[in-house]
């Protein structure tokens, strides 16, 4: 585990944000975490920063325990915040330089590492000011100036949360990229935008996480209904498959069918193959997270 | 080191960008010559605007006159101006958030404070010796200037107490991570000061005679030795004060 997060808790004055959270972050994963406006995620990040003391519990990342303030840990990650602001009157290549000097990068390294991460972002041929960039840009520039120093943790504050969809694709793709690099640790309250790139999700809700596990498993609750496309007109599909016993509805040109048990199944597939129908597709109908996320807020 | 002498290099940058260099050496060449300038047409002046036939004896301008008003010009414009300028040092990087990417890379908080008080002091040096060397050879162009005493040493003073108002708005700056909040503690103290200055022993320590004492330091009346309480006492407290920031900075919450 990269991180591992022990029973913390913080609390600003008599507010309890964070509830005794316990949270694991396996390497090379891309961990979603979701949760409301206001939920505590942010506050989540800094204590992994170690830019806010914890009232109780610990952290520790690559084995390294966070402390408040100056923390070793944060040797292994790069951090991206929700608005990242930057030195205006650099260009992305001084920036970086001056990241790669902090970050003690050798001078040999750094000119090649800058290169590389332009490349990644797609600002290799932007030389133009900060001051001139757009939002999709700094938040581009604020990945490659995370992943500097080869972090073992990149940990993004709702990365997409401003940007218009043609931005948010590309840092979506750019994260989903550098997961064999590093492992993403990265906040939404976009569910979609978790779905699409995650492989854990954890969801923080009133300060407590609520549900995490791997996508896979929290999408793939079949709720016993399975989605048909045929070679024939969906129509077509249905008419002729009224008189059967079998629960089902025409949803966007779909046949959406209720098969809650093995036999049923079977009994179905029967049924197509005596009707002389083809199958084009088939596949469970799944609950989608943002289901789930939306259950949980009521 | 490097990262000390990297992210000094990003503060030198920085002030050239904002045009702070520029606007230091024009201001305090405009006050070094304003000083010999304004001595040198006083009486001019005077006699413009006395009544007419009126016979006023007013004596001619001397090398004492430029200097007092160096020690006038300076402290009251030069000096505040100054304070404005580097009154948001830390509020700016603190309310962008340019600071905490920076921090959560290795950069040390107390790196952040160091250089930019060094940055601060080094401009606050080059002000002086620029508004102190133009009045110096302007003065001396037109003024013997041999009969003044310890013009240096009164000089210095000025740049001790300039030292401490900067520890001073870098402190407030920090602690309140607000662009006016630097500017009025340093109010706050200053008036302090002056308050202080109504009890006629807090001569022995208070900062502001520093200020107050250099036409006597000029004509002889009071020698450096005379000084040694505020002066020591206003390093040791501006030295005080960048290590009350920086402590306080290690503590702040990001």
């Amino acid at each position: 585990m990269v991180v591992q997060i022990n029973g913390i808790s913080k609390r600003f004055g008599d507010h309890e944000v964070l509830k005794d959270i316990h949270l694991d972050i396996p390497e090379h994963t891309v961990f979603g975490f979701v949760g409301a406006n206001g939920s505590g995620k942010t506050t989540l990040m800094k204590c992994i920063l170690g830019l806010l003391p914890l009232n109780a519990g610990s952290i520790t990342i690559a084995g390294e325990p966070v402390t408040f303030g100056e923390t070793k840990s944060n040797q292994y990650v790069g951090y991206l915040p929700d608005v990242p602001d930057f030195y205006p009157f650099y260009n992305a290549i001084q920036y970086l330089e001056l990241c790669a000097v902090i970050t003690n990068i050798p001078q040999k390294e750094r000119q090649r590492r800058i290169a590389e991460l332009l490349e990644l972002v797609g600002l290799a041929s932007t030389t133009s000011l900060i001051s001139t960039y757009s939002r999709g840009m700094k938040q581009r520039l604020g990945i490659a100036q995370a992943l500097l120093n080869r972090p073992k943790l990149l940990i993004c504050d709702e990365p997409t949360s401003a940007l218009d969809p043609a931005g948010r694709a590309q840092i979506l793709s750019i994260l989903h990229k550098v997961k064999e690099e590093t492992t993403v640790f990265f906040s939404t309250h976009i569910v979609s935008d978790a779905e699409q790139i995650c492989d854990h999700v954890a969801m923080l809700h009133e300060g407590t996480i609520i549900f995490q596990d791997e996508l896979v498993n929290l999408k793939h609750q079949i709720t016993g209904q399975f989605i048909f496309t045929f070679t024939i007109p969906v129509a077509e599909a249905h008419e002729r498959l009224r008189h059967t016993p079998f629960e089902m509805k025409i949803d966007s040109k779909q046949l959406v069918v209720s098969l809650p048990n093995e036999s049923t199944q079977l009994a179905f597939m029967q049924e197509l193959t005596t009707q002389k129908i083809l199958i084009q597709s088939m596949h469970p109908k799944t609950r989608l997270l943002e289901q789930l996320v939306l259950e949980v807020l009521g | 080191m490097n990262q000390w002498l990297g992210f000094l290099k990003k503060e030198w940058f920085e002030s050239v960008k904002t045009y702070k260099l520029l606007l230091v050496l024009v201001i305090f060449s405009i006050l070094g010559i304003l000083n010999p300038f304004t001595a040198k047409i006083s009486p001019v002046l005077f006699e413009q605007f006395m009544p007419e036939g009126a016979l006023v004896n007013l004596p001619e301008p001397t090398a004492l006159d430029s200097w007092l008003q160096f020690y006038k010009n300076v402290p009251q414009m030069g000096l505040i101006v100054f304070i404005l300028l580097f009154s948001t040092l830390m509020s700016k990087e603190l309310e962008k958030g340019t600071l905490v990417i920076l921090l959560t890379k290795g950069l040390r908080r107390s790196t952040v404070i160091t250089t930019k008080f060094f940055m601060a002091l080094c401009y606050w040096t080059l002000a002086i010796t620029l508004s102190f060397t133009i009045t110096y050879a302007y003065t001396a162009y037109y003024w013997d200037q041999s009969q003044l005493q310890h013009l240096l040493f009164a000089a210095s003073c000025l740049y001790v107490f300039g030292i401490l108002l900067l520890a001073v708005t870098l402190w407030g700056n920090t602690l309140f991570a607000t662009p006016y909040g630097g500017t009025l503690v340093t109010l706050l103290v200053v008036i302090t000061l002056f308050i202080a200055a109504i009890f006629p022993t807090s001569a022995n320590w208070n900062p502001l005679e520093l200020l107050t004492a250099t036409t006597q330091l000029l004509t002889g009346e009071l020698t450096p030795l005379d000084l040694w309480g505020p002066y020591t006492i206003t390093l040791f407290a501006a030295i005080l004060v960048v290590l009350l920031t920086m402590s306080h900075f290690k503590r702040k919450l990001l």
